[in-house]
């Protein structure tokens, strides 16, 4: 495995101007717009597209197997959500959809500074699966210029 | 041949034949200079072949160096150096009209782990665009892409247009503004319109060189030597910064903690170094920072410490302005040493210095400069444009920021720094004239540190804070600075951190003794750089100020330095360094002893 490009990370930091850092990265809908763009027939038996919620964890998978490749759920990803769905660039197929680190995410064992921790979360919050852009936008509206 | 912890690649670029090449490092080198500051250095004196070469000529080579600990999710592995040969700096006396010092200038950040990123160990840039130019980098793609639109802008609005043009805000950026481009001598190059490689001059090369900005974005990976090993000592180090006992002190205050310590110490540049305690420091200081005008603490790549201190101006004729700071450097030389004390007009001086891209630790001394001599009648209100620059008056020092950025009247001479101005203005001005070589002394006063004196008078870019108050700190300094880990963060790293890292990265062993020893490599292979050029011993001085004007006000009050001290210890220092003590020539044993055999056969006359 690499060390240390953040540009292959599933948490993705964008910097803007006036200085707000957004980390950017799958927030696992509930509602999952990019399952609902997954164009493969639900399985007979389980009742799953390629892509998918285990219903256990709740982390959103993909069957590559099964997967066409197609890219629809990175669009709708993008185009509904934050984008952190980033096609492989050779099989086309999503990768990035956050999986929990199997219930221990290393992004917050690792954040030297105690800002992310791993709660379940509503589907009301300010920022909720905003994109990188909209969050930086309210944040500098917020810090840098409501004095002007 | 792969050289482990390297690419072996440094990416050259030549803007006058528009040629893009591969230059190839060896391992002797990469172990010989490490990286950054010390391997830049290596590759600035094998382009530099013969002294006395115009700073300002397409044949300088402008070095863009991050460490082979760049592109590590180490602590603090953020920084990278810029080297070049600099256009400020001069000796007394050389037969070389263009003589000058090296520099290099560090900055954090996120471009040095980029350029690795990109699969780079460095970036050369030699020639002279035609016409204005923006250098793109995205892995194997290189290109010189057409900036003339965007000339002429000032940084903050250049940092934004710039990714709106490309489209991709994971580019890195580093850009001049109408200082590099107007050519002033102490012109910095930026990066996130607030982070600078501000000493030396090296946006005045830049701009010299038609360049505007480089645009970089990678999506490689270096590799090390021993995997495990890296893992098992980066967890370690990872424990010891959450340990680091001034690890919440910096994140809180940054370097702005010392405005109030130093100013207590006496330590601190006050009305042109005229004193070195700030009455007013309180308004100024840390805690008033924090509590009127900071709003988020940011970190450079993979830094806990986060000392960037975000701010914007609540209220007043410049309520809206937001940048970061006032740090020690800019807190000191933009505020106490030009007596300013209105922290909300003291950060709209540092937003504008860092917006046209100018070194603030020059701009501040310089402005300081001219302040004294307004005051003791050397200058009048028409030699100064009408500029009415009195102490602690924020218009007055705005307006000549300006005239210093676009080399408007006086600022034409004023954009030569102190040295041009003292010997324009004449008299016994030299007397306050705060150079060394020609750059402006930084932050620390000297009168009362013989030590303090020492480093400054014994840089290589000419006065430099950082350059160490001992042989033994010069040398892990310029060690240090090869990394690219950070300065500031070299106590969180533990005893060995640094050295079991290398050794990690690069399959060789490193160990303190080794590490210093490099450091000292490096050290000497600079002053061979220097000494070539022509300086000797009566350039390592400092002016009259420190040792015949005691501070007269606070906690140090009537301290000051004896010549003969200075004398002593300098006698001692070239002693210890191996160098003769009349002329500072390195001696050929100790450039052997270091494996720079090559720099004693330029040397030795």
């Amino acid at each position: 495995m690499g060390l240390g490009n953040p540009n292959f990370s599933n948490v993705i930091v964008y910097s803007f101007n006036p200085p707000v850092d957004i980390p950017n990265r799958c927030v696992l809908c509930g509602d999952a717009p990019c399952i609902e763009a997954c164009p493969v027939s639900p399985d007979p038996v389980t009742g799953r597209k390629a892509l998918y919620r285990d219903e256990k964890t709740g982390v959103i998978k993909n069957d590559k197997e099964r997967c066409l490749g197609c890219g629809s759920c990175a669009m709708a990803c993008k185009q509904k959500r934050v984008g952190a769905i980033i096609p492989n660039p050779e099989t086309n197929k999503p990768e990035r959809i956050c999986n929990l680190c199997e219930g221990d995410p290393a992004c917050v064992k690792y954040c030297p500074f105690g800002a992310l921790s791993y709660i379940k979360g509503g589907l009301d919050g300010r920022h909720y699966a905003l994109p990188p852009e909209k969050i930086a936008y309210q944040l500098i509206k917020l810090w840098y210029y409501h004095r002007k | 041949m792969t050289i482990l912890g390297y690419y072996g690649k440094i990416l050259e670029v030549d803007l006058t034949k528009e040629k893009i090449s591969i230059l190839s490092l060896s391992e002797e080198d990469t172990y010989k200079f490490i990286g950054g500051r010390g391997l830049g250095v290596k590759i600035l004196w094998d382009k530099v072949k013969k002294p006395g070469l115009d700073p300002l000529s397409p044949e300088n080579p402008l070095i863009f160096m991050p460490g082979p600990f760049s592109g590590f999710p180490i602590p603090s592995a953020s920084r990278v150096c810029i080297i070049t040969k600099s256009p400020l700096t001069s000796p007394i006396k050389s037969k070389y009209k263009f003589a000058s010092t090296l520099t290099y200038s560090n900055m954090g950040g996120f471009l040095g782990p980029e350029i690795r990123f990109a699969g780079y160990d460095g970036i050369v840039i030699i020639g002279k665009a035609v016409s204005p130019v923006y250098l793109y980098i995205n892995d194997d793609k290189v290109e010189i892409r057409d900036a003339k639109k965007f000339w002429g802008m000032k940084t903050n609005e250049f940092d934004k247009a710039i990714i709106d043009e490309l489209g991709d805000r994971r580019f890195k950026t580093c850009y001049i503004g109408p200082a590099g481009e107007n050519l002033v001598r102490y012109a910095s190059i930026l990066h996130t319109s607030a982070r600078g490689a501000g000493r030396g001059g090296v946006g005045c090369v830049m701009g010299s060189k038609k360049l505007k900005a480089i645009v970089i974005k990678g999506s490689k990976m270096p590799e090390v030597a021993d995997h495990e090993r890296f893992i098992n000592v980066l967890e370690e180090i990872r424990k010891s910064f959450k340990n680091y006992s001034r690890l919440q002190r910096w994140r809180r205050y940054g370097t702005a903690a010392a405005l109030i310590s130093s100013s207590d110490a006496g330590s601190q540049a006050v009305k042109n170094y005229r004193e070195g305690t700030f009455l007013e420091v309180d308004k100024i200081g840390g805690i008033a920072a924090e509590q009127k005008l900071w709003i988020r603490d940011y970190a450079c790549y993979c830094c806990p410490l986060a000392c960037h201190k975000a701010g914007v101006v609540r209220s007043g004729p410049y309520a809206g302005i937001h940048h970061d700071g006032p740090e020690y450097e800019t807190g000191t030389m933009l505020g106490a040493n030009l007596l300013v004390s209105d922290l909300y007009g003291l950060m709209k001086e540092i937003a504008e210095v860092d917006d046209y891209g100018l070194d603030q630790i020059s701009t501040g001394n310089v402005i300081g400069f001219l302040m004294e001599a307004y005051e003791k009648g050397y200058i009048d209100l028409k030699f100064l444009d009408g500029i009415d620059l009195k102490w602690g008056n924020v218009e007055a020092i705005l307006a000549f920021i300006k005239k210093i950025a676009y080399r408007e009247g006086v600022g034409d001479l004023a954009s030569k720094g102190v040295k041009a101005l003292s010997s324009k203005i004449g008299k016994d001005s030299y007397k306050f004239a705060i150079h060394c070589k020609g750059q402006e002394l930084a932050a620390w006063n000297v009168h009362v540190s013989l030590t303090q004196a020492l480093c400054y008078a014994t840089s290589n870019r000419g006065a430099c804070h950082l350059n160490g108050h001992s042989i033994r700190s010069q040398n892990f300094a310029a060690a240090t600075d090869s990394t690219g880990h950070c300065r500031f963060a070299t106590g969180g790293f533990g005893k060995n951190g640094i050295f079991e890292l290398l050794s990690s990265i690069t399959g060789h062993d490193w160990n303190r003794k080794i590490f210093e020893k490099t450091g000292e490599r490096i050290f000497n292979l600079e002053k061979c750089f220097n000494y070539r050029e022509g300086f000797r011993r009566e350039d390592d001085v400092l002016p009259p100020r420190f040792f015949e004007e005691p501070l007269t006000i606070g906690p140090k009050k009537g301290a000051v330095l004896k010549y003969e001290d200075f004398e002593k210890i300098m006698d001692n220092y070239y002693k210890e360094r191996g160098w003769n003590m009349k002329t500072t020539k390195p001696s050929k044993e100790k450039l052997y002893e270091l494996g720079l055999e090559f720099a004693w056969n330029e040397i030795k006359g």
